[in-house]
C-alpha cells in the first residue's frame, strides 16, 4: 500500500509539472520526466553512476561516455541503459537502448525510431483497446476475486470438517486400539489352551509316522529275503522274473523290461539300496492300495498315484506355528503317510472353537483399526497440505477437470495427479503424481509440479508443470507438450486472483 | 575391394608405359598403361593435364571399356582450365618424359614402372605410385556359372594369398551384408593408387571423421573410410565415415610448403595413411628433380570400388595457394546472406505456432540476440516435405511474418526421400515422370524414411532438379515467404532399412550409373538444386541459405553444413574443433556443429561451454533430439543465460569480421576459421594443433571443452607477434601461457599488425545492425604497422557482385590509420565511432581525422597501463576515404 501511494502522489507530482510547464522543459530524447532534473542542461554532465563528468553536448551525442550508459538516453551508443517512451494515450515504457533505432517499432508513439520515422503513432488505439482489455480483464479479476471468497469460505468449511473428523477418527481410534488389545490378550490365552491339544495331536501323529515307516521296513525285507531265491544276499533280475506279480501286461511272463522298470535297469540289488529305492516301486504290486470297489479298474495297475502326491505334499512341507496359528492350512494338506492306514483326526477338530473365534475377533478389530488410520492418513495430508494463501486451494483438493484436444483428453486433479487418455480409447497414461508447489515465493502460488508418472520410452518418466492464472471458473486452458514427455497444463481459476486495487490503477490509466 | 587393394605390398609396380605411345600436345599427354605382369592385360589410356595455376591432372581409364567409368558430374565447378602454356619438352627418353609447365612447375613421367613425379620451383612435392600401388580393376565379362560355383568356397585367407591378379574372387560379382545383397552385376572395377608428399609430416582433410586435424598412421587400424552414412550415435577418434566425403588432403611441410591431392571420385572410397621413415615403404622413385631424397614423407593409399582414376595435383607452395588452387576446380562458398551467420535456434521440434511464438518471445525478454527459428519434420503433414501440419501449423506465413517482424527468418527442413503416398504430389509427379532412383530390377527404389515406404528423388536427372527446383516457388511452397530458408538433411542418402542405413550400390541412377558410382556425390545434389530454387523464386535477386548433412567435393558451393547428429559429451566438443578445421581446408568452409549435442542432455556448464566455442566457429546453431529435455537457453536460470548472453553479444560483435572474411573466402578459397599453421607455416610445433585455431589472420581462439576446466594453456604463436586479450586487452608473447577460465571466459586473442572491425550495440539480431558504427580495433605490431580488412554490402542480394558493395583496406603506418577503398562503389550508413588502438606506448598529444576536406582534432582516451589509445568518435562514413592521424 505504502509504494501504491508513494507511486500516485509522484505520477500526480509529475502529471502537475507537464501540464504546467511542459512546453518550457527541454528534455534530452529519451529521459522520463523522472529523471528530468538529473539533465539538467549546463556545461557538463555527470554520468548517474558518477563515474565520470563529460561535457554536456556528449549526452545523446551517440557515442557513449557513462559505463553506465547514462549519458545516451536516447541513442542505442551504450550497450547498457534504457530509452524513455512516454507513449502518450498508453503507458509509458523503458524500452533497452539497443532496440533505439534497429528498424523494429518497440514504443507505440514510434519514439524509439526516430531516426527512419517509419514507426507511427498508435498509441491512442493500442491504449483504448489496452484500457478497455484492462477494464475486462479488472472486471474479470473482481468478479474472479469474489469467487475466490467463496472458494476460500468453502475450503474453509471442507478443512473445518475434516478438523471436526479428525478429532472424531482419533477418538474411535483410541477405542479400536483398546477393542484389539484386549482382543489380542483373549486370543492369546485361548490359543494357549489349543496348544497343548496340538502338541499332544502332534506327538500322536509323529508315533504312527514311526510305527508305520518300521512295518514298511520289515515288510521290504521279508520281501527281499523271500525273493532272494539263493539267499546270497542279493536279487537279480532274473529272481525278480520268477514273481508273477511283476507280470505288468499281464502276458503269463515276466520280462527283463518289466523288471528293469522296478530296478532301474540294476542287475544286482543289495538289501540296503531294495528297501531305499525298489520297494516304494515294488510295493503296490503286492499290497494294492485302492481296489476298486465294484471291481471297475484292472487289478494289475497299480492305483498308487494319488496316495503318493499326498504323500509328497505331506512331506514336503512343514507346518509351521504360524500357519496353524493362523488356521491358514486347509484340512486337505494333512492327510499323513501312508494314508487309508492310519485312523486320523482332522486338526481343525483338534482346534478349540474357543481359539478360532479369538482370532476372528482379533482379526475383526484390526481391520477396524486399519480402516481408521487410512481415514486419519487421508485427512491428515489434506490439512497437512500448504494450500495456499488463506488455503485458497482447499476447496479444490482433489477435484479434476479436463480438457480435450485433437488426440487426448488431458484431466488434472489437483493436488493428486495429472493424466492423458487417448479419445480413440485406450488406457489412460500417468503423467505425473503430486509433488510439490513449484518456487511458491517466486510465483505467489501458481505454479504446481505432478511428477514420476509413467515412464517414457527412451525418455525420462512423464512430468506436467501446472500454471494457474486468474479467471472466474477453475478450468482447464491448454495443454502443451514442449519437450518430449514433459507437459505444461495451463489452467485459470478463481483461487489465485488478487483483489483488484481499484484506486491506484485506476488513477495511473486516467494520467496516462 | 578395399581387401583386394589393401593386400597390395609396396615395390616396384608391374605397371608400365609404352614410351612409343606417349604423345604431348599442348597442356596434354597421353600414353598407354598396362599391367606388365599380366598377359594380355588390358591396356590403359592415361591423360596428364597442366591446368591454370600450377595444378597437374591424372586421368586413367580402359582404353576400350567394357562400360564407360563415371566422373563425378558437379564436382568441378566448371571444366578445368588447361593451362594456356601448356607442357613443354625438356626431355623425352626411351625411359621417361621431362616435362615443364607453368611458371615453375615440373613434371617426369617414368616409363618403367610407371611413376610420376612433380615438382615445383626445384623442390619435388608430389609423387604418384613411388610405392607401386596402383591398380587398376578393369571391366570384365562375367566369368560362366560353374566358374563361380567353383570360387564359392574361398575365403579370405585364399583372397590375401592371391591378391589382384586373380580377377576370380568371392565377393567380385555378388556380395551380402548382413541381410542385404549386392548384385553387382559389373563386377570388380576398383582403383587404387598411392600418392606421396616427400618430406612432409603432416597431413589434412579427407572430411569427415570425428578424429584428429593432422591425419593419423592407419598402418595398425582402419583406414579413413569416406561413404556419405547417416551414423547413429557415432564415436569420436574414429576413421569411420560419416555424413560427408570430400577426397582432398593438404599438406603441410616446412622443408616442402604446402601441396594437395584431390581425389576426383564419387565411390566409396578408402585412404591409408603412413608415414616414412616408420611405414616401411620402400620408396622406388628415382628423383629427377629437386634433389635429394626427403627424410620424412606422407604416403596415402587411395581406394575407390568404381569410377575413373583421376587425381588433381596441386603443388602450393603455401596453404593459401592450395586453397585457392582447389578454389579453381570444385568452387568455392558464396557468401552467405548475413543472416546466416547470426545465431541459429533450432530443436526437433518447435512443436507448433504457439511454440514458436513463445521461443521468439522468450529469447527477447532475455536479451538472446538470435537471426533465425528452425522447424524440423514434424511440422510437416506426416512427412510430406512441403506441407504443413495444418493442426499445429494452420498460418504458417502468418508465423513467419510474426518471427520476421522482428528482423528474423525461418527455415524448414526439406528431406529428398518422399512419402510413397499417391495423394502427395510430390510423390504423384516423381512417380509419373519417373523421378525416382530405381532399384537393381529398374522398379522405383523404395526404401524407409521418416514417412515409412519412400522413393528417393534421382537428382541426377536434370529435370528433377529443376522440379526439385520449382517446388520452392512461393505458390508452389504454400505457406512459404521469401523469409523462409532451406535445411537438407537425410541427403547421405538415409535408407532407414537399407545397408548401413543407405541405398543400395546396385541401384540405378539417370544415365545408366549405378549408385556404387555416384554414391558420395547425391548428397550434395540435394542443396545444389535447393539452393537454385530459392534464387529463382526471388527472380534471381536473393542470396540463398542452405543448410546440409551430406557432403562432396564442391558441396561448398551451396550452403552451410553441420556436422551432423553429435552427442551431449564434453569429447563431442573437443572434437568439434579438429572436425571443423578438417572440413575448412576441405573447402567446407561454413560448417559448424551443433550446440549443446544433438543427442542427450547437455548441463548448463556443458552448454555454455559449447556457445562459447560455437560463437567463435562459421555456423552457429543449437540444436537437440526431440528426446531431449528443453534447453533453449533462457531455461536455466539467470546466471546461465548472462553467460550464453554474453557469449551470443560476442558471436554479434565480431559479425564484421566474419562477413569480411566469408567476402574473401569467395574470392580467395581461403577459409574463416583456419588452422595456425595457414598464419605460421614455419612453426613446426603447430602442425598438430587442433585445441586452437585462428579466425582469419586476426583472432586466436581457444575455447575451453574441459570440464570444469578451470584454464587452458594457450599457445601464442609467432617470434615478435603480440597478442592481445579482446576482453582486456591483456598482452601475451610468443610462448604457452596459461590462461584462467572462468565460465564467463572465452580464450579469444588479437594478433598484434592487424585491425579488425567489430559492432558493439548488442542488438537483437544481425538485421538490426545494418547501420550501427564500426569499432575499428588496431593492435600494432613491433614496427607500429597494422592492416585490416572491411566489407559490407546490404546483407541480402546479388547485387554486391555488381559492385554495390564496400570493400576497404585499413592500415596503419607512420601514425596514421587510413581507410582507401579495395573494390566497391556501394553506400553504407555504417560509420565509425570508437577506433582502438593498442600496443601504443607512448601518450599521444594529439589526434586529427581528415575526411573529404574536413578536418577536426579528435578527443581521445589514452590507458598507459594497457597501452590502449581510444580514439572518440571520428565520425566518418565507413565507405569513405579518410585518414587518422596521431601525434
Amino acid at each position: 500500500m505504502m509504494a501504491h501511494r508513494t507511486l500516485s502522489a509522484l505520477l500526480l507530482a509529475l502529471a502537475g509539472l507537464a501540464a504546467g510547464a511542459g512546453a518550457d522543459l527541454a528534455l534530452p530524447r529519451g529521459v522520463s520526466m523522472a529523471k528530468a532534473s538529473l539533465y539538467q542542461a549546463g556545461d557538463t554532465f555527470t554520468c548517474l553512476d558518477g563515474s565520470a563528468t563529460i561535457q554536456f553536448q556528449y549526452v545523446n551525442d551517440d557515442y557513449c561516455d557513462c559505463e553506465d550508459g547514462s549519458d545516451e538516453p536516447g541513442t542505442s551508443a551504450c550497450a547498457v541503459g534504457s530509452f524513455y517512451c512516454a507513449n502518450r494515450g498508453h503507458a509509458a515504457a523503458e524500452v533497452p537502448s539497443a532496440w533505439v533505432n534497429d528498424g523494429v517499432c518497440d514504443c507505440c508513439d514510434g519514439s524509439d525510431e526516430y531516426a527512419s520515422g517509419a514507426c507511427p503513432n498508435t498509441c491512442d488505439e493500442i491504449g483504448a483497446a489496452a484500457r478497455a482489455r484492462q477494464q475486462q480483464i479488472d472486471e474479470m479479476r473482481l468478479r474472479g476475486y469474489e469467487v475466490k471468497l467463496k472458494l476460500i469460505e468453502e475450503g474453509k468449511e471442507k478443512l473445518a470438517e475434516k478438523q471436526v473428523r479428525l478429532a472424531e477418527l482419533n477418538r474411535e481410534k483410541e477405542v479400536a486400539e483398546e477393542m484389539k488389545n484386549a482382543r489380542e490378550a483373549a486370543k492369546n490365552e485361548a490359543e494357549a489352551q489349543e496348544r497343548l491339544l496340538l502338541d499332544a495331536w502332534h506327538e500322536q501323529r509323529r508315533q504312527q509316522e514311526q510305527e508305520h515307516e518300521e512295518a514298511n521296513r520289515q515288510l521290504a525285507e521279508e520281501t527281499f529275503t523271500r525273493l532272494d531265491v539263493n539267499s546270497d544276499g542279493k536279487l537279480t533280475t532274473e529272481e525278480l522274473q520268477r514273481e508273477p506279480k511283476l507280470d505288468k501286461d499281464a502276458d503269463g511272463v515276466v520280462s527283463k523290461d518289466e523288471v528293469d522298470s522296478i530296478t532301474m535297469n540294476k542287475d544286482e540289488l543289495e538289501m540296503e539300496e531294495f528297501v531305499v529305492s525298489t520297494w516304494p516301486l515294488l510295493k503296490p504290486f503286492f499290497h494294492p492300495l485302492h481296489v476298486p470297489e465294484e471291481g471297475g479298474q484292472p487289478t494289475g495297475a497299480p492305483a498308487a498315484a494319488p496316495d503318493q502326491q499326498q504323500q509328497e505334499v505331506a512331506e514336503g512341507e512343514e507346518l509351521t506355528e504360524e500357519e496353524l496359528a493362523a488356521g491358514e492350512v486347509d484340512a486337505g494338506d494333512l492327510v499323513t503317510p501312508g494314508a487309508g492306514t492310519v485312523q486320523e483326526l482332522d486338526r481343525d477338530e483338534v482346534r478349540t472353537a474357543a481359539a478360532k473365534q479369538a482370532r476372528a475377533e482379533l482379526q475383526e478389530a484390526e481391520q477396524k483399526l486399519r480402516d481408521i488410520e487410512r481415514e486419519v492418513g487421508g485427512v491428515e495430508s489434506f490439512t497437512g497440505l500448504d494450500l495456499g494463501p488463506e488455503k485458497a486451494f482447499a476447496a479444490l483438493y482433489q477435484q479434476c477437470f479436463t480438457l480435450e484436444n485433437r488426440e487426448y483428453e488431458y484431466k488434472l486433479c489437483v493436488f493428486d495427479k495429472a493424466t492423458q487418455k487417448p479419445r480413440s480409447g485406450g488406457v489412460e497414461t500417468s503423467l505425473g503424481k503430486w509433488d510439490s508447489w513449484e518456487r511458491p515465493e517466486q510465483t505467489g502460488y501458481t505454479q504446481q509440479l505432478y511428477n514420476n508418472g509413467q515412464q517414457c520410452w527412451n525418455g525420462p518418466k512423464r512430468s506436467a508443470h501446472v500454471t494457474f492464472a486468474c479467471g472466474e471458473e477453475t478450468r482447464v486452458l491448454d495443454v502443451t507438450e514442449p519437450a518430449k514427455c514433459e507437459y505444461k497444463f495451463s489452467l485459470e481459476t478463481p483461487a489465485v486472483c488478487e483483489r483488484p486495487s481499484a484506486e491506484g490503477e485506476q488513477l495511473f490509466h486516467d494520467e496516462l | 575391394m578395399l581387401r583386394r587393394n589393401r593386400a597390395l605390398t609396396p615395390g616396384q609396380s608391374p605397371y608400365r608405359v609404352s614410351p612409343d605411345s606417349v604423345a604431348v600436345s599442348g597442356a596434354e599427354v597421353t600414353a598407354r598403361l598396362q599391367d606388365g605382369a599380366a598377359a594380355g592385360a588390358v591396356p590403359l589410356r592415361l591423360t596428364l593435364t597442366a591446368l591454370a595455376d600450377t595444378t597437374v591432372r591424372l586421368f586413367v581409364v580402359e582404353e576400350t571399356p567394357l562400360r564407360p567409368r563415371y566422373s563425378p558430374q558437379y564436382a568441378l565447378e566448371r571444366p578445368p582450365t588447361a593451362d594456356p602454356a601448356g607442357f613443354k619438352v625438356v626431355s623425352q627418353t626411351a625411359e621417361r618424359l621431362h616435362l615443364s609447365f607453368g611458371t615453375d612447375g615440373q613434371l617426369v613421367l617414368s616409363y618403367e614402372p610407371f611413376q610420376l613425379e612433380v615438382a615445383r620451383a626445384g623442390t619435388t612435392v608430389i609423387t604418384v605410385n613411388s610405392a607401386g600401388l596402383f591398380n587398376f580393376e578393369h571391366y570384365r565379362p562375367k566369368p560362366q556359372p560353374k566358374e563361380a560355383a567353383a570360387e564359392a568356397e574361398g575365403g579370405e585367407a585364399s583372397d590375401q594369398e592371391q591378391p589382384a591378379a586373380d580377377s576370380e574372387q568371392p565377393g567380385q560379382w555378388e556380395e551380402n551384408f548382413k541381410t542385404h545383397r549386392d548384385s553387382k552385376p559389373h563386377g570388380p572395377s576398383s582403383v587404387g593408387v598411392d600418392v606421396t608428399f616427400p618430406g612432409s609430416a603432416h597431413v589434412y582433410g579427407i572430411p569427415e571423421h570425428a578424429d584428429n586435424f593432422a591425419l593419423s598412421d592407419t598402418k595398425s587400424g582402419e583406414p579413413y573410410r569416406l561413404y556419405n552414412l547417416d551414423v547413429f550415435e557415432y564415436e569420436v577418434g574414429n576413421p569411420m565415415a560419416l555424413y560427408g566425403s570430400v577426397p582432398v588432403v593438404l599438406s603441410q611441410s616446412a622443408t616442402h610448403g604446402a601441396a594437395g591431392v584431390f581425389w576426383h571420385n564419387a565411390a566409396e572410397t578408402w585412404v591409408d595413411v603412413r608415414s616414412e621413415p616408420d611405414s616401411g615403404l620402400v620408396s622406388t622413385v628415382t628423383s629427377y628433380l629437386g634433389g635429394s631424397r626427403a627424410q620424412a614423407s606422407k604416403h596415402l593409399h587411395w581406394i575407390s570400388e568404381s569410377g575413373a582414376l583421376d587425381v588433381f595435383l596441386m603443388l602450393g607452395p603455401t596453404a593459401a595457394d592450395v586453397m585457392r588452387q582447389y578454389k579453381q576446380l570444385t568452387g568455392v562458398t558464396q557468401l552467405p546472406p548475413l543472416f546466416a551467420l547470426g545465431y541459429h535456434q533450432c530443436r526437433w521440434n518447435y512443436n507448433d505456432q504457439r511454440d514458436v511464438a513463445e521461443v521468439d518471445s522468450q529469447l527477447d525478454r532475455h536479451d538472446l540476440p538470435f537471426d533465425t527459428i528452425w522447424l524440423d519434420i514434424e511440422h510437416t503433414d506426416g512427412k510430406r516435405y512441403f506441407t504443413w501440419d495444418s493442426h499445429k501449423f494452420p498460418s504458417p506465413e502468418e508465423m513467419i511474418r510474426n518471427v520476421t517482424s522482428r528482423g528474423r527468418k525461418m527455415v524448414t527442413i526439406i528431406d529428398p526421400h518422399i512419402k510413397r503416398d499417391n495423394g502427395y504430389f510430390v510423390h504423384a509427379d516423381a512417380t509419373a515422370n519417373g523421378y525416382y532412383v530405381k532399384d537393381r530390377d529398374g522398379n522405383d527404389f523404395d526404401g524407409w524414411c521418416w514417412p515409412g515406404s519412400s522413393g528417393y528423388l534421382d537428382f541426377f536427372n536434370p529435370a528433377v532438379q529443376e522440379y526439385w527446383a520449382s517446388r520452392f516457388q512461393l505458390d508452389n511452397y504454400k505457406g512459404s515467404t521469401l523469409d523462409l530458408y532451406t535445411w537438407n538433411d537425410m541427403n547421405e542418402p538415409s535408407v532407414f532399412n537399407g545397408p548401413e542405413v543407405t541405398m543400395h550400390k546396385d541401384a540405378q541412377h539417370h544415365g545408366g550409373w549405378e549408385h556404387r558410382d555416384l554414391h558420395n556425390e547425391y548428397g550434395m545434389l540435394v542443396p545444389m538444386a535447393t539452393a537454385r530454387g530459392q534464387v529463382a523464386r526471388s527472380g534471381g535477386t536473393l542470396r540463398p541459405f542452405t543448410l546440409t548433412r551430406a557432403a562432396f567435393a564442391g558441396s561448398q558451393r551451396f550452403g552451410a553444413k553441420w556436422t551432423g547428429d553429435n552427442t551431449a559429451q564434453w569429447s563431442h566438443l573437443k572434437h568439434s574443433l579438429p572436425m571443423l578445421l578438417s572440413s575448412s581446408v576441405a573447402g567446407i568452409s561454413f560448417i559448424g556443429a551443433d550446440i549443446g549435442g544433438f543427442f542427450g542432455d547437455p548441463d548448463p556448464q556443458m552448454l555454455v561451454r559449447w556457445y562459447q566455442a560455437s560463437a567463435f566457429q562459421p555456423f552457429m546453431r543449437a540444436h537437440a533430439h526431440i528426446d531431449t529435455r528443453r534447453r533453449e537457453p533462457y531455461l536455466f536460470g539467470e546466471e546461465t543465460t548472462r553467460l550464453v548472453r554474453a557469449a551470443l553479444r560476442q558471436r554479434y560483435r565480431f559479425l564484421p569480421l566474419w562477413y569480411t572474411l566469408f567476402y574473401e573466402n569467395e574470392l580467395t578459397g581461403m577459409p574463416p576459421m583456419r588452422p595456425l599453421f595457414f598464419s605460421f607455416p614455419g612453426d613446426t610445433s603447430v602442425y598438430g594443433t587442433d585445441d586452437e585455431y585462428l579466425i582469419g589472420e586476426a583472432l586466436l581462439v581457444h575455447p575451453q571443452t574441459e570440464q570444469d576446466g578451470r584454464s587452458v594453456s594457450v599457445y601464442f604463436p609467432g617470434a615478435d607477434t603480440v597478442w592481445y586479450d579482446v576482453d582486456t586487452a591483456e598482452r601475451f608473447v610468443h610462448g604457452t601461457s596459461t590462461v584462467s577460465t572462468p565460465l564467463d571466459k572465452i580464450p579469444v586473442y588479437q594478433r598484434s599488425g592487424t585491425i579488425v572491425p567489430t559492432k558493439e550495440r548488442p542488438r537483437r539480431a544481425s538485421a538490426h545492425q545494418a547501420s550501427d558504427p564500426y569499432t575499428l580495433t588496431v593492435a600494432l605490431d613491433a614496427a607500429w604497422t597494422a592492416t585490416g580488412t572491411l566489407y559490407t554490402d546490404d546483407g541480402a542480394s546479388f547485387s554486391y557482385k555488381d559492385g554495390q558493395h564496400i570493400y576497404r583496406r585499413l592500415s596503419f603506418e607512420n601514425n596514421t590509420l587510413k581507410s582507401s577503398a579495395i573494390s566497391g562503389s556501394g553506400e553504407t550508413a555504417g560509420w565509425v565511432e570508437r577506433v582502438v588502438v593498442l600496443g601504443l606506448d607512448k601518450v599521444p598529444k594529439s589526434v586529427t581525422v581528415t575526411s573529404s576536406g574536413r578536418e577536426e582534432n579528435l578527443d581521445f582516451k589514452y590507458d598507459k597501463d594497457l597501452l590502449r589509445l581510444v580514439i572518440r568518435k571520428p565520425a566518418v562514413n565507413a565507405g569513405a576515404d579518410w585518414s587518422i592521424v596521431i601525434a
